[in-house]
């Protein structure tokens, strides 16, 4: 779905390891979903619509896409939420820490810089490293 | 006759105070024995800057964007321990002396590795990288006027993928 | 005697000219200035071009401190700095992997939130 979306791999693969990261955030929230497919599904549509639009401000968005495989992403969020917990903590707690900021709280890597006094530079290694780690893991 | 006296002292001094440069670091180490260096100059830049395709990926990370913004490359390395130690001195000092910060530093075990920038929030005019690991000394260093932001991703994307 | 205002309207040329000219007597204890005048303006086209020159020679040195370029070929040069490139990542990566179990990053990304 993400790569339908997002027409890049290595996009999607962040776009995913995203939602995973979101959904895992909200655990305790998601006893309440009625639909986690389609909820996982549209969650993953707005990710991706920022993706676009902080790659491309005056780019078209994707308005259709076929919500296939339900079960797939119904099984996904149960299992993977677990599985993303135990990944979160085998990184190292700063880059966990950036990892967060990043994506979850959509910080820029100048805000992170302010906010934190760490290089630039550093931050997006430890960003990258972080995306890495889990990427292997999950 | 005098006044010929005091253009040739001003002249002289100002020549002396160019010495604070990579350029000269460069030129006091290239010759001496033991000492590998590599330049690359602002003309030969240019000729890059003129390769319509350029393939040769040493990594995925494609840093051509950067190197069409760069205008000076130094490298400098040496295993000799005398030369070394000096050499290690003069970039101290150089970068003491002209307004770099310090980007990343890693020390472990006696070897030391830093990475100094100058430039502003938005460009980075020189970069340099110092390095003592076991016997080598390493300076690398390349001027340019290179967006910051577009180096620093860069060099992040390949740092990750290592 | 010459008025002030006729001395003020003579040009330095007009001075020369006069100080050239043989034919005005001049009291003999006087006699050794002269050379010291006609040197003047010869001294100053010396500077001049000595300040050309050495303007010229500073232009030239600092084109004889231009290292030499280590490669002809721009597509080595490219793969150079490419090189050299992958070995600052390495370096990057190597300090980054440090900092991140480090004391120093996690206070300073705690210190946000």
């Amino acid at each position: 779905m993400a790569f339908y979306m997002l027409e890049n791999e290595a996009d999607a693969k962040d776009a995913v390891q995203d939602l995973y990261l979101k959904l895992w955030s909200l655990r305790d929230h998601l006893e309440l979903v009625r639909e986690p497919a389609a909820y996982g599904a549209l969650l993953l549509r707005n990710q991706c619509i920022d993706r676009i639009r902080s790659r491309r401000p005056s780019a078209e968005l994707t308005e259709s896409m076929s919500v296939k495989d339900p079960p797939d992403v119904e099984l996904a969020t149960k299992e993977s939420l677990q599985e993303v917990t135990k990944a979160l903590e085998q990184l190292p707690p700063g880059q966990r820490k950036l990892l967060t900021l990043r994506v979850l709280r959509g910080m820029t890597y100048q805000e992170i810089e302010q906010e934190t006094g760490l290089s630039g530079l550093n931050i997006r290694v430890q960003v990258s490293l972080a995306r890495k780690k889990l990427k292997q893991l999950l | 006759m005098k006044k010929l006296y005091i253009i040739l002292m001003l002249l002289t001094l100002s020549v002396t105070a160019l010495a604070q440069s990579g350029r000269d670091l460069y030129n006091k180490y290239s010759d001496k024995p033991g000492v590998e260096a590599v330049y690359i100059s602002p003309a030969m830049f240019r000729l890059i800057g003129r390769i319509p395709d350029i393939e040769f990926k040493d990594s995925e990370v494609d840093f051509s964007p950067l190197i069409k913004t760069m205008t000076g490359f130094y490298i400098l390395t040496t295993l000799d321990p005398a030369i070394g130690a000096s050499l290690y001195d003069d970039v101290n000092r150089y970068v003491q002396s002209g307004h770099y910060e310090l980007l990343m530093e890693a020390k472990e075990n006696g070897e030391v590795m830093r990475m100094y920038t100058v430039g502003d929030p938005k460009t980075v005019t020189s970069f340099v990288m110092l390095a003592h690991e076991g016997d080598e000394v390493s300076f690398i260093s390349f001027d340019g006027n290179m967006d910051r932001e577009m180096m620093e991703k860069l060099l992040a994307e390949a740092a990750a993928e290592q | 005697m010459k008025t002030l205002q006729e001395i003020e309207k003579l040009t330095a040329g007009d001075l020369q000219r006069i100080g050239a000219d043989e034919s005005i007597s001049v009291p003999a204890d006087l006699q050794v200035r002269l050379p010291r005048q006609q040197t003047t303006l010869r001294g100053w086209s010396i500077a001049a071009a000595a300040a050309i020159l050495i303007g010229l020679g500073w232009w030239g040195l600092d084109r004889a401190l231009q290292p030499k370029d280590t490669f002809d070929d721009p597509y080595l040069a490219y793969a150079a700095v490419e090189q050299a490139l992958s070995r600052v990542s390495g370096g990057v990566h190597n300090a980054a992997a440090k900092v991140s179990e480090s004391e120093a990053m996690i206070d300073k990304v705690n210190y946000w939130k």
